[in-house]
């Protein structure tokens, strides 16, 4: 099993060096510019704080960005008849193989999270350090909180059809459902309360009171809390159904 | 060098590597307190730093460190940690209610929907932070009860494991963590009441990490006990937290659930050692 986990590390490593590689380059670019504003005169110590706070939202949400991105790769790379056939006889079976991938994919998210929580610390760190305004608000780790079970959640819907019909057709869920909550927000945008987007002020509060859990009423956060801990069991249960479906998805690899 | 000599001096720099870097870390918080965040999550992690600079200082390797997740007939051992944390801080929060806050009774207890739901997220967040406890289970479950085990007998190895973690917690104590500033003997007497119930609660970790061979379900347990500190939430709407929550009979009220589910894994822990030994000497 651990053999599997590092052959997904290597054939990956590409991937995670680019994803590594990319979150650096933010956080360094965004602290020059933040250095340049305080310079400037651009901010005060509380509009300083927001701006940090609306940085490292962004930050944490793109990270998981690639990672939605970054994670059906692992399942392409060992689209091929041969080794499905040699990993199905082998002690481990389809299903270690289908473990392998699901917990991999489990250990980079987890991973993402720590990484986006040390980034956000060292970042505030280094804010206040050279430019004397302290930010330890720490907000943006209920962003990364609720995207890592978010793409668990997204990841138990798309990984079967990837293992089923490949990494091609599997690729064409994952647009869907970017489509389907893209024609929700149009929707939303088109005949919905669009007061919050009045002015930049208005915006900030109303996301600081949904990313702090304070724009909900009590049956919202019900629901959301049966939601996050369902996406694990989601990820348990797509495993199984991938388990099953590991075969009859092989028959359609290259040789 | 004979290995029980090179075991006890493995302990003494796993435990001066552990306490060192806490110690450092609140010092160096006071001084520069734009750190403070970044000190915290080593001070968090420094078990963990601890296992693993001692292995690279005496050349131990990285054998025996118990992070095989070994899930297959040991799920009841992960659920159950979790259900022992949920247990252990919901009878905490009913010992504050029935000797800290005599004016209310259970049926004030501020139990809807939105409360559910805020434990429901508290058990979920388990997934995503168990990492910063595993900084701790790392270093005592996963090494130093194994290494006292080796030179001395399991229930003083449990003792003196217990008592190192709950030292570990010195400073924080000393800043009023669990028992708060306003009480005699602070923060020496605090020190104290903090290692009863690590000794106990340790030896219900260090029963989850035997059974499994694993250093998860130790962790998913801690995790769960820290996440769940949220039951706070369904003490009674208006009662006087002051004297709830931060204070010294407070800290010990929430403790003695800990001690006595604690004891009892401290003696099957002990039993089973014993029938071992007995075993043993009949072969």
């Amino acid at each position: 099993m651990y053999g599997l986990l590092y052959k997904e590390l290597v054939l990956n490593r590409k991937s995670l060096f680019v994803l590594a590689f990319v979150d650096i380059v933010i956080y360094v670019l965004f602290f020059f510019m933040f250095g340049s504003a305080v310079k400037e005169g651009v901010f005060d110590e509380s509009s300083f704080s927001d701006a940090a706070d609306i940085f490292s939202c962004i930050y944490a949400l793109l990270i998981y960005i690639f990672v939605l991105i970054i994670l059906p790769q692992m399942f392409s790379t060992d689209e091929s008849k041969r080794w499905s056939s040699f990993v199905s006889s082998s002690p481990l079976q389809e299903s270690g193989q289908i473990f392998s991938k699901y917990m991999f994919g489990f250990i980079i998210l987890i991973v993402s999270f720590i990484w986006s929580y040390f980034a956000e610390v060292i970042f505030d760190t280094a804010l206040s350090v050279y430019y004397g305004f302290e930010n330890k608000s720490l907000l943006s780790l209920n962003i990364s909180s609720a995207m890592v079970f978010a793409v668990l959640f997204l990841g138990a819907i798309e990984f079967p059809f990837y293992v089923r019909f490949g990494s091609k057709i599997g690729s064409s869920v994952k647009m869907g459902v970017f489509f389907g909550i893209d024609l929700l927000a149009v929707i939303y945008f088109l005949f919905g309360d669009l007061s919050v987007f009045g002015s930049l002020d208005s915006l900030w509060e109303f996301l600081s009171e949904v990313i702090n859990g304070e724009a909900f009423g009590d049956t919202a956060i019900f629901a959301l809390s049966l939601c996050a801990l369902s996406a694990f069991g989601l990820y348990i249960l797509s495993y199984k159904i991938s388990c099953r479906l590991y075969m009859k998805g092989a028959e359609n690899f290259e040789q | 060098m004979n290995s029980k000599k090179m075991t006890v001096i493995r302990i003494i720099i796993f435990t001066v590597i552990a306490n060192g870097i806490v110690i450092l870390a609140y010092m160096l918080s006071d001084i520069f307190t734009a750190f403070e965040n970044l000190l915290t999550i080593f001070a968090a992690l420094s078990p963990a730093i601890a296992n693993v600079l001692t292995r690279l200082i005496t050349k131990e390797g990285f054998r025996n460190n118990y992070l095989r997740v070994n899930l297959k007939g040991n799920l009841r051992y992960y659920f159950g940690g979790i259900g022992l944390a949920a247990a252990l801080q919901f009878l905490g929060a009913v010992m504050l209610i029935v000797f800290l806050l005599p004016d209310y009774g259970f049926k004030d207890i501020d139990f809807n929907i939105g409360s559910v739901g805020y434990i429901l997220l508290s058990l979920s967040y388990i997934l995503v932070n168990f990492w910063y406890l595993f900084g701790e289970e790392f270093g005592w479950r996963a090494y130093l009860t194994p290494k006292l085990e080796e030179v001395m007998p399991e229930p003083l190895a449990l003792i003196v494991s217990g008592i190192i973690w709950g030292m570990w917690h010195a400073c924080p104590i000393a800043e009023g963590l669990n028992f708060g500033f306003d009480y005699p003997g602070f923060p020496y007497l605090g020190w104290v009441a903090m290692c009863i119930p690590t000794i106990f609660y340790g030896a219900a970790l260090t029963y989850l990490t035997k059974k499994t061979n694993s250093v998860f379900p130790a962790v998913m347990c801690h995790t769960a006990m820290d996440m769940l500190a949220v039951l706070g939430i369904l003490l009674p709407e208006g009662a006087d937290l002051e004297t709830g929550s931060q204070s010294f009979e407070a800290g010990i009220l929430v403790f003695i659930p800990h001690i006595i589910v604690g004891a009892v894994f401290f003696y099957l822990l002990c039993r089973k050692k014993k029938a071992a030994e007995k075993n043993k000497e009949t072969l």
